[in-house]
């Protein structure tokens, strides 16, 4: 109780000694102010700042990481043992619908090598990826992006597509030495040239900073139904082909969302492809500002 | 003295600003059940508020300033919002402590409330101006709920450490 009331006392002397000195406060607002302007106007300059803070503060953020990582990948094994009756059930019924799929893939995987010897089809570039781990995942209604522990260092460059198991899930929007930042395919601020190819259908999807993401053009999408798949389409030069994005799901009010298949958050690692041009198979001179 | 014995005999008064940016960091942690995650709570924003109303002789601007940068970079977010944010918070809440004679728990419950929306409208406001697209109100609205329920545990433990500093 002693402790309490001196606590109490010193809070009163406290308060009386500090004061909001006019001086300091406009100081303190001219550098918040001069600071947002700067990085609004001059991003190149708050880029490489914030870049070399996330390069030195990732170690002690991987240090903090690691030990709830595991308690929540405890609970997580937990609720799967405990759920494992209805999770058996529901695999045995997808493993059964996948021999079915399995078997006509071999099939159609086997027209298709051999339509491409008879139309001389040169063959698809093979993307080189490094495996990141993940060492932070950014919570928030402002943004959703994860850091990775790895950067320039690992070869890893600015705007390289961020996958996992040929599903795509984000781009890398931040690089340093050692760490990089990635922008989850649900934020705001990333747009997707996607298609539907059972329905050739072109859209442009946007992340909404929920779970979702929404379909920005206003081409006819009633056509679309529930279950239809979403593939990267490889406009824009700023996803590969072909990559796997989501499912397209019904509103109530019968407008179209589309679920991502793999959220950033459940995963520990992720695959970063090499997207410099020569990694691409690219050898002529395109815009280098694109690209560090 | 030397740097080392120096950051020695201050480690107290440099506590309340490695809690909030640990705290800072903690938030960005996979510390909510799968699909919440963007209704995370603002531990920092919990935290800052905590020692502005309780010690706000060492968490003075610079220690905002510090707080409001590491925010930014660790969110991602254009550089200087959070900083805003920060100092915002930390001016009205001083002005408020000087009318009011005495702060309780649940005063600071109350100033902690007050910070959490200001931090978020203000972030919400700029998002808005500077990327001028859609926004998730729920989610902000979810946000604000979830940081004030955990915020008495927060406000627990580090009353504890307060304490103990005033002894």
């Amino acid at each position: 109780m002693s402790g309490l009331s001196n606590l109490k006392k010193l809070q009163v002397i406290l308060r009386e000694k500090t004061s909001n000195n006019i001086i300091l406060t406009i100081i303190s607002f001219l550098f918040a102010f001069v600071l947002l302007f700067s990085s609004y106007l001059y991003p190149n300059i708050s880029y490489t700042l914030k870049v070399k803070i996330l390069d030195y503060s990732s170690n002690i953020v991987n240090a903090i990481y690691s030990p709830i990582g595991t308690i929540n990948k405890s609970f997580t094994n937990l609720n799967n043992i405990i759920n494992i009756y209805n999770i058996n059930h529901d695999l045995t019924k997808e493993n059964e619908n996948l021999k079915n799929i399995t078997n006509k893939i071999i099939i159609l995987e086997a027209e298709n090598q051999e339509l491409k010897k008879l139309l001389n089809l040169s063959n698809d570039i093979n993307y080189k990826y490094i495996t990141a781990k993940i060492i932070s995942k950014v919570n928030s209604s402002f943004i959703q992006s994860v850091i990775l522990m790895v950067g320039k260092n690992n070869n890893i460059s600015l705007g390289s597509p961020v996958l996992y198991n040929n599903t795509l899930l984000g781009y890398i929007n931040e690089v340093g030495f050692n760490s990089s930042r990635v922008l989850s395919i649900t934020d705001i601020n990333v747009k997707i040239p996607s298609v539907i190819l059972d329905r050739d259908i072109k859209i442009i999807l946007s992340g909404s900073n929920s779970k979702f993401l929404e379909i920005l053009n206003y081409v006819d999408t009633s056509v679309l139904k529930a279950g239809d798949k979403v593939f990267t389409s490889g406009d824009g030069n700023m996803y590969p082909a072909g990559l796997f994005v989501g499912t397209v799901r019904k509103k109530l009010d019968g407008s179209n969302i589309i679920e991502p298949s793999i959220k950033l958050n459940d995963l520990n690692y992720v695959q970063v492809i090499g997207w410099k041009p020569k990694e691409r198979g690219i050898d002529i001179n395109i815009d280098s500002t694109l690209y560090e | 003295m030397t740097f080392y014995s120096y950051i020695l005999s201050n480690i107290y008064s440099l506590s309340p600003l490695f809690i909030t940016l640990i705290l800072s960091i903690v938030s960005l942690l996979p510390i909510m059940p799968s699909g919440t995650e963007e209704i995370a709570p603002l531990l920092g924003v919990i935290s800052l508020s905590f020692w502005v109303v309780n010690r706000p002789d060492i968490m003075g601007w610079l220690s905002v300033i510090i707080i409001g940068i590491f925010n930014d970079v660790l969110y991602g977010s254009l550089l200087g919002i959070a900083c805003l944010s920060a100092i915002i918070v930390r001016l009205i809440l001083i002005k408020i402590l000087h009318k009011i004679d005495f702060t309780s728990i649940f005063h600071t419950l109350f100033y902690v409330g007050l910070s959490l929306i200001i931090w978020l409208f203000i972030n919400s406001l700029a998002n808005n101006i500077i990327y001028s697209n859609f926004y998730n109100y729920y989610s902000v609205i979810f946000q604000f709920l979830v940081s004030l329920v955990i915020s008495p545990i927060i406000i627990f433990i580090q009353l504890l450490l307060l304490k103990k500093m005033s002894i």
